[in-house]
């Protein structure tokens, strides 16, 4: 984009600001209260909840990690102003780990129907499944896919700092060819494991198109959650060099993305309707009646009818207020979204096999605790990780277009 | 140039006009320049590049083009296009003279509306671009047999150019040279075309 040579500004060191900290706080207390209070209410109940935040929080890194592979191989130059907070996204990594192996450990038969033998014994069409669905496969490619994942990430991540200290942009490129393995990579681990941990909650049903469905609502979670992060750390008086262009192109990067999130979720919907299978239509009859009906709505306006018509004047994109609202929404909305797949499917299977007394939707402490807990522990590990390598890459050949940035 | 007064030549006058223009060779030359003649108060008629330059806009001052509205006008037009058709022939069976023919297709109900939503999308998208593109070329006059007004050697091609409008007030030659001059300027021309 050329333009006039802009004066690198100095980057503060970053320390957590004390509202991080007690806000951190506060929801973890909460969360943790939550959780406990989950699985003293219903065992099946804890677990889900614990399964939507360990989905949730897995899909944020990764969503930071593919737009920072992906901006890496298209060689992107804007970026590189918030490319340490991506970076930062990505070191949580290990925690979502965690919670799916705890999943892995104690959880299953709370959520997944072919994990109980004496059903698998009288389903012939989960029999024919057994390749995939059985636990120790389950568990083993958890740590697969995390391996993989937590390793590309960290080569990412060290190449970038290794350019901090050499100027020599051979590290740019070292991180063009990780970013194109990792986004390969990444598109068949993300396949594998939303039919692993999501999908193969209702194990009957199938839909071609989950693997997409599940990367495009954590691309677009993970940039809104950049948004929120780069907001207020704006607001504690870092980032002084990202301005409205940036804004714009952080805006245009969740309306792009929502609507195809709202394309995809056609997709799904359209093409099941249409052909009107039993096997394929159960998934959506839950979702449709016993009062999820208005969460199902709920939903599509939180994920996409409402930021795409906020989002559609230019101005609104370049307004950090109206952008940051835009975001907040969209985080609830993946929230919502996870919700929507796995409580129907998880209230469904304790009420059939478990005896539990449960109809549609429920809402209460339970619901939030796992999501506000690792939220809480999200925030604190960014305060303390942000702090680990400058906030502007200062040798990055694409500095200069980046904070030349005209949008 | 000094034009002879007489009744013939103010006639050709009416119909042809000047432009004052300065040739550049590099982008960040005419963004200096255009940001300066502005700022300065030089009557800018316009940039001529030969790729769209990020920031000159900004730099002429320009406010910003009413096309996104419009754009947004062809697409509710879209939507309601579709709507209209798709209600119309698979619902609505009352319209005199405009018969629709309500008819169940693989048993779904007479209002598929999730069957709707590609043609929705499909017309939407197809009104706000082609509309766009169609409403821009005629409001910037690019139609076959759209006369040229001016002519400018290599702007299409490597040279960037800026024009003022010698016939304004705040209009001095001197002043203009020394303007471009200042930002480097590798000719300055007089073009004359059609009003």
């Amino acid at each position: 984009m050329g333009g006039h040579h802009v004066e690198v500004p100095a980057a503060k060191q970053w320390e957590m600001p004390k509202s991080w900290m007690t806000t951190a706080i506060a929801l973890m207390v909460v969360g943790l209260a939550g959780t406990v209070y989950g699985f003293v209410d219903a065992s099946w109940r804890g677990w889900s909840n614990v399964l939507i935040a360990g989905v949730y929080f897995t899909g944020i890194c990764l969503g930071a990690a593919f737009q920072f592979a992906v901006y890496s191989f298209v060689n992107g130059g804007w970026w590189i102003s918030v490319k340490r907070i991506m970076e930062a996204f990505t070191t949580f990594l290990p925690v979502p780990m965690v919670v799916m192996v705890l999943i892995g450990l104690f959880g299953m038969h709370d959520l997944y129907e072919w994990s109980i033998p004496e059903i698998m014994e009288h389903d012939t069409l989960l029999q024919k499944k057994k390749l995939l669905l059985n636990e120790t496969g389950w568990m083993i490619r958890v740590l697969v896919y995390f391996g993989i994942w937590m390793t590309t990430t960290f080569l990412m991540r060290k190449f970038s700092r290794a350019q901090d200290v050499d100027p020599d942009p051979k590290y740019t490129l070292f991180n063009v060819r990780v970013g194109a393995i990792h986004t390969v990579l990444f598109a068949l681990t993300v396949t594998f494991a939303a039919l692993d941990w999501l999908s193969s909650l209702e194990p009957h049903w199938f839909s071609t198109i989950f693997g997409v469905y599940q990367f495009i609502g954590m691309f677009v979670c993970a940039a809104s959650t950049l948004i929120l992060f780069i907001l207020s750390m704006q607001r504690a008086g870092y980032l002084s060099w990202i301005n409205e262009d940036h804004y714009h192109d952080l805006g245009k990067m969740m309306f792009a993305f929502g609507t195809f999130w709202a394309y995809i979720w056609v997709s799904q919907y359209l093409l099941i309707w249409y052909s009107n299978i039993p096997e394929e239509t159960g998934y959506y009859i839950v979702r449709n009646n016993h009062g999820w009906l208005a969460i199902f709505f709920l939903n599509l306006a939180c994920n996409w009818v409402i930021p795409f018509l906020v989002l559609l004047p230019r101005n609104n994109k370049r307004n950090p207020k109206v952008i940051g609202g835009v975001a907040g929404l969209l985080i609830f909305g993946h929230w919502l979204d996870l919700y929507l797949q796995v409580m129907p499917a998880t209230s469904h299977f304790a009420a059939h096999h478990h005896g539990v007394d449960v109809h549609g939707p429920i809402f209460g402490l339970q619901e939030f605790g796992p999501i506000l807990l690792l939220g809480g522990l999200f925030i604190l590990t960014m305060g303390k990780m942000l702090g680990r390598a400058p906030l502007l890459a200062r040798n990055d050949p694409y500095l200069q277009e980046a904070l030349n940035h005209h949008q | 140039m000094a034009n002879a007064p007489d009744h013939g030549a103010e006639k050709k006058a009416s119909k042809t006009r000047e432009l004052f223009v300065g040739i550049f060779t590099e982008e960040h030359q005419i963004l200096s320049v255009a940001e300066d003649a502005t700022k300065s108060g030089f009557p800018v008629e316009d940039c001529f590049t030969p790729y769209p330059v990020h920031g000159l806009d900004d730099a002429l001052q320009w406010k910003r083009s009413f096309f996104p509205y419009l754009s947004f006008c062809f697409g509710c037009f879209g939507l309601f296009l579709a709507i209209s058709l798709q209600v119309h022939t698979q619902y609505v069976d009352f319209v005199p003279i405009f018969k629709g023919w309500p008819i169940i297709i693989g048993g779904k109900p007479f209002l598929p509306w999730p069957a709707f939503i590609p043609v929705f999308f499909e017309l939407t998208v197809l009104c706000t671009g082609h509309l766009t593109v169609l409403s821009y070329f005629i409001y910037r006059r690019l139609y076959p047999g759209a006369k040229v007004k001016f002519h400018i050697d290599g702007v299409t091609d490597d040279r960037f150019a800026i024009a003022l409008d010698p016939s304004a007030e705040s209009f001095d030659e001197a002043q203009a040279r020394d303007l471009f001059t200042r930002h480097g300027v590798t000719e300055v021309l007089t073009v004359e075309g059609r009003a």
